[in-house]
């Protein structure tokens, strides 16, 4: 905690004095308090649980001297219910802490932002912990070294940042060079380098990386049309290098969408990962919901497929359903959702989770979840 | 031979009056966007019977083919960027820290909830290019001489509507009322422009409103507060790179 109140005085007493000196500067706060009640019902062992969230973010951004930028991002959660955890900050330093830890009632805090940016022509170069988004589709991001995460904890949709370096320089034509270096104190961490290119009416991306100790990776990915649809994918390949055989993965990734005339908005997903299992014998549900993925196993499954839909019933409502299976394991997910925007200031969200699988050869419903989400944003 | 030449002449006739119509939208959306380049500050009103919701952004554009807006309220929407480059789309959403690239399609949905569409916000279809266009008659509104022109889209353009007429004032063609018609040639859409100002030493509306017919009481009200003509805009702006910076 030492650490973290240093940098919270660091950060304040350097938000000062810049404010002191140049007239250019800005600084900007912003964010959300949201309140999360939550009803599980574990249908196989006739468990059900509730819990109360309140979840705070607060964003803080500060430009300075034409050229530089400061970001810094907190995350706090007050939760009180039957079956909480909260995973661990997976960065370099840990900014996160536990004020309060007790087995039904925990208040937690985290800085997943903290960056210095400084910026200038077609350079830019970033420190810090940040989010490095590399992915192109809606849902399964074959590409995304540095972020994955689980697509199903819609609490979190801004995800953890990661510790890197990161240079980007922008040419020509849309095409730029980044490179990203992720240190670890372990092992070899992350050093990776992104091409983009507009070419033919398509975004494309290369890139290749060393990714920890056991693999080198290599892929790419693009977001263009086919006619008025979009058509976007990702592939990802990581070489192993280990020499037992067998042991590379490959994931691909892709989507269509389409919106109609009338509104109705629809996106189609594919998701092959070569480390999925192709029967049910030792999947659980664990396995989707407590998840912080890697691109190496965006899925428990080898073929999955997301269809979603969307419709707006007026401009203050909103609403989706996102059904995903997961071939040979033969899981299935349904989440409708309908969202309010009650006015500029509050929104509400109503999102239900539904999970099946085989148990014990039996194909049935595992869990059943409920959410309410009110939001004020500020 | 007679027939032919009031043919070829009556086809002549026809050329020079459609090339007329053409020059007076092309002299109308050359006074929108600028000879060279625009900046906008906006505030947008959504309003429907029971419920109002009001948005403020900036606008960026180059010629026809740049665009780039960055909303700055309301707070949950802030940092959101819409960019064109000439045929492409792409959308910044802060939350997520992403550009998304949209598909075409996605240029009829209505835009954060207004009543006009992502193709109107960005203009990714042009009403020179993607139109044929005629002038069908002349009328005066509040005291201003105006054309009237119509508007056919051509096969093949990127266009959700089946008509559209426009009535432009002769003296500063300023573009006081359109007309949108669906392809079953009924009236669905209307836009009115008022309050006129002096923006950079153009004669403009300040108000637009847009009124879709077939529901009563919504529309969607823009609000010009600035409106700047020719200025330099760094290219940058316009690189989906650089979405994520605007404000």
């Amino acid at each position: 905690m030492i650490i973290k109140n240093s940098f919270l005085i660091f950060f304040f007493l350097f938000c000062f004095q810049i404010n002191a000196q140049e007239k250019k500067s800005e600084f900007t706060i912003e964010g959300y308090v949201k309140y999360l009640p939550s009803y599980l019902d574990y249908n196989n062992n006739s468990n059900s649980e509730i819990n109360h969230l309140i979840h705070n973010r607060i964003n803080l951004k500060g430009y300075f001297k034409e050229h530089f930028s400061i970001g810094f991002e907190l995350r706090n959660r007050m939760i009180y219910g039957d079956n909480i955890n909260i995973s661990n900050d997976a960065g370099i330093i840990d900014l996160s802490n536990f004020f309060i830890d007790k087995p039904k009632f925990k208040l937690h805090s985290m800085i997943d932002r903290f960056w210095f940016k400084y910026q200038k022509n077609k350079i830019e170069i970033s420190i810090g912990r940040q989010r490095v988004n590399w992915g192109i589709n809606t849902i399964w991001n074959s590409n995304d070294l540095f972020n994955a995460y689980n697509f199903i904890d819609f609490d979190y949709v801004e995800r953890p940042g990661s510790d890197v370096i990161r240079f980007i320089y922008n040419g020509d034509n849309l095409s730029s060079f980044e490179f990203v270096y992720k240190p670890n104190l372990d092992n070899l961490g992350v050093m990776a380098a992104l091409y983009k290119i507009n070419k033919i009416g398509y975004d494309f991306q290369f890139f290749g990386a060393n990714y920890y100790d056991q693999d080198f990776a290599l892929g790419g990915g693009w977001a263009g049309n086919i006619r008025n649809a979009g058509f976007k994918g990702e592939v990802s390949y990581f070489l192993t290098k280990n020499p037992i055989p067998n042991e590379n993965s490959f994931s691909l990734s892709t989507s269509f969408d389409y919106s109609f005339k009338n509104g109705i908005y629809i996106l189609g997903s594919y998701l092959f990962n070569s480390n999925g299992l192709s029967n049910s014998n030792i999947f659980n549900l664990g396995a989707i919901t407590e998840n912080v993925l890697s691109p190496k196993n965006l899925m428990p499954s080898k073929n999955s497929y997301i269809i979603q839909t969307s419709k707006p019933i007026s401009p203050a409502i909103n609403s989706s359903l996102t059904f995903l299976y997961g071939q040979g394991i033969n899981f299935l997910y349904i989440s409708p959702n309908i969202s309010y925007d009650i006015n500029s200031d509050f929104d509400m969200n109503f999102i239900g989770q539904l999970f099946y699988a085989n148990v014990n050869g039996n194909f049935k419903s595992l869990m059943n979840g409920i959410y309410l989400q009110l939001r004020y944003s500020f | 031979m007679r027939k032919l030449l009031i043919v070829f002449l009556f086809f002549l006739s026809y050329l020079i009056y459609s090339q007329d119509a053409n020059n007076i939208l092309k002299q109308s959306e050359e006074k929108i966007r600028g000879v060279k380049s625009s900046y906008t500050e906006m505030i947008i009103t959504v309003v429907r019977p029971k419920w109002k919701k009001e948005m403020t952004m900036k606008g960026w554009s180059v010629g026809e083919d740049y665009f780039t807006s960055v909303v700055l309220t309301p707070a949950k929407e802030k940092g959101t960027v819409f960019l064109k480059r000439e045929n492409e789309v792409w959308n910044y959403v802060p939350s997520i820290e992403r550009t998304i690239k949209l598909p075409p399609s996605m240029m009829m949905q209505n835009w954060m909830g207004t009543d006009f569409t992502n193709d109107d916000l960005v203009q990714r279809s042009s009403i020179t290019d993607d139109y044929t266009n005629t002038i069908i008659g002349e009328e005066t509104i509040d005291d201003l001489d105006c054309w009237i022109i119509q508007l056919i889209p051509k096969e093949d353009a990127p266009v959700v509507w089946g008509k559209l007429i426009m009535w432009i004032d002769k003296k500063d063609y300023m573009q006081l009322k359109t007309q949108f018609f669906d392809e079953y040639d009924d009236m669905v859409n209307v836009m009115n422009s008022k309050i006129i100002k002096n923006f950079g030493g153009k004669k403009l509306p300040s108000v637009i409103e847009f009124v879709p017919l077939e529901k009563e009481g919504n529309k969607t009200i823009v609000e010009r507060l600035i409106w700047k003509f020719d200025i330099n805009i760094n290219e940058r702006f316009f690189m989906p790179n650089y979405m994520k910076n605007l404000r």
